[in-house]
């Protein structure tokens, strides 16, 4: 269910650690653009290969990942959980969703339309930098877990020439969640 | 490097390379160090730099090479952690420099400026989730890790 009333999403937005630095106007700026979408557990968020129009904050619950690889069913390549920031690329450099996302449990996804976080963008609003904080927080924390992981698979290559496939598979599928999330 | 840059004025740009030193380096030494906690951010201008990984068993690796409008070192200035590999200048390479405090007094202002500067840092670390990801797709379809083809096309 999409949520468009400002009031309700301001009284979500009031409790996002985020935005504590935002003042009560600059919050209701923010509320008054963004939209709120309370999902059933299952109930999906968006397909690959949609455009990416917006980039979304999880409010509560967690949303599931996945990919269609063609044949047999979808592979889940990851979780976003409440707090973090899904589908930032939508702002940075846009191209169509790269994997599927679905909630998980009962969840509430804060939707900032990629328009009007440029608009805040132009008018050098205080919500355009509190949203790039936190965009810049996850991008961080994404490129320490790959910087980790990449080594971790060149230790195993430097140390064992037997690596079992599934292992190896479900190794890479956790790498690739972390890159995925942006998109 | 004027590509993360877009949407800055000239006057813009210009403060920003004010705000840079250059420098040179002559083959084999070393630009940043993996595991140092101070440092600046590079932007390649001449020349090339290898990245290099030391394991925790001691043995170093080539993760990658950078070339003219490559932009490295802004994770560790962002948020302080050690640097996660070194880079060592292969053949004599020129780069512009920005200080650490420069660096983060560009991006945390109040200004329009600072705001087209968070975005231009943003572009490069999506560069940079992209390169490990190809890097990582290559690595995939090297045999030691004999991964299936259904493997590759499931995670890439």
């Amino acid at each position: 269910m999409r949520i468009h009333a400002d009031s309700a999403i301001f009284s979500v937005l009031e409790t996002v650690q985020l935005f504590q630095q935002l003042d009560r106007e600059e919050l209701m700026d923010l509320a008054r653009a963004t939209t709120m979408s309370e999902l059933e557990e299952n109930e999906p968020l968006f397909q690959e290969g949609d455009a990416a129009l917006d980039v979304m904050f999880i409010m509560s619950g967690s949303i599931r990942l996945t990919c269609d690889i063609g044949e047999g069913p979808e592979i889940v390549v990851g979780y976003v959980h409440s707090g973090d920031i899904l589908g930032e690329m939508a702002v940075i450099d846009p191209a169509p969703r790269s994997a599927s996302a679905r909630a998980a449990e009962a969840s509430v996804v804060l939707h900032v339309p990629a328009e009007a976080f440029n608009d805040f963008l132009a008018q050098g609003h205080p919500v355009a930098r509190t949203l790039l904080v936190g965009i810049r927080q996850m991008m961080t924390q994404r490129i320490r877990i790959l910087n980790e992981r990449i080594g971790a698979l060149f230790l195993i290559d430097a140390e064992t020439a037997d690596v079992d496939d599934v292992s190896m598979g479900q190794r890479l599928r956790d790498i690739w969640s972390t890159v995925r999330s942006g998109g | 490097m004027l590509d993360y840059f877009r949407g800055m004025s000239a006057a813009e740009v210009e403060v920003v390379a004010g705000a840079m030193k250059e420098d040179a380096w002559w083959d084999g030494s070393m630009v940043v160090q993996q595991g140092d906690q101070k440092g600046s951010v590079y932007f390649v201008l001449e020349g090339s730099v290898r990245i290099e990984r030391r394991l925790e068993n001691g043995e170093i690796v080539t993760v990658g090479h950078l070339g003219p409008g490559a932009v490295f070192g802004i994770l560790g200035v962002l948020d302080g952690v050690a640097r996660a590999a070194s880079c060592v200048s292969e053949g004599t390479s020129r780069c512009a420099v920005m200080n650490r405090s420069d660096f983060l007094d560009l991006m945390n202002g109040t200004t329009p400026l600072a705001l087209r500067f968070q975005m231009a840092v943003l572009r490069c670390l999506a560069r940079d989730i992209r390169t490990t990801n190809s890097r990582l797709a290559e690595l995939a379809a090297v045999p030691p890790y004999r991964v299936s083809m259904e493997d590759i096309e499931g995670v890439f």
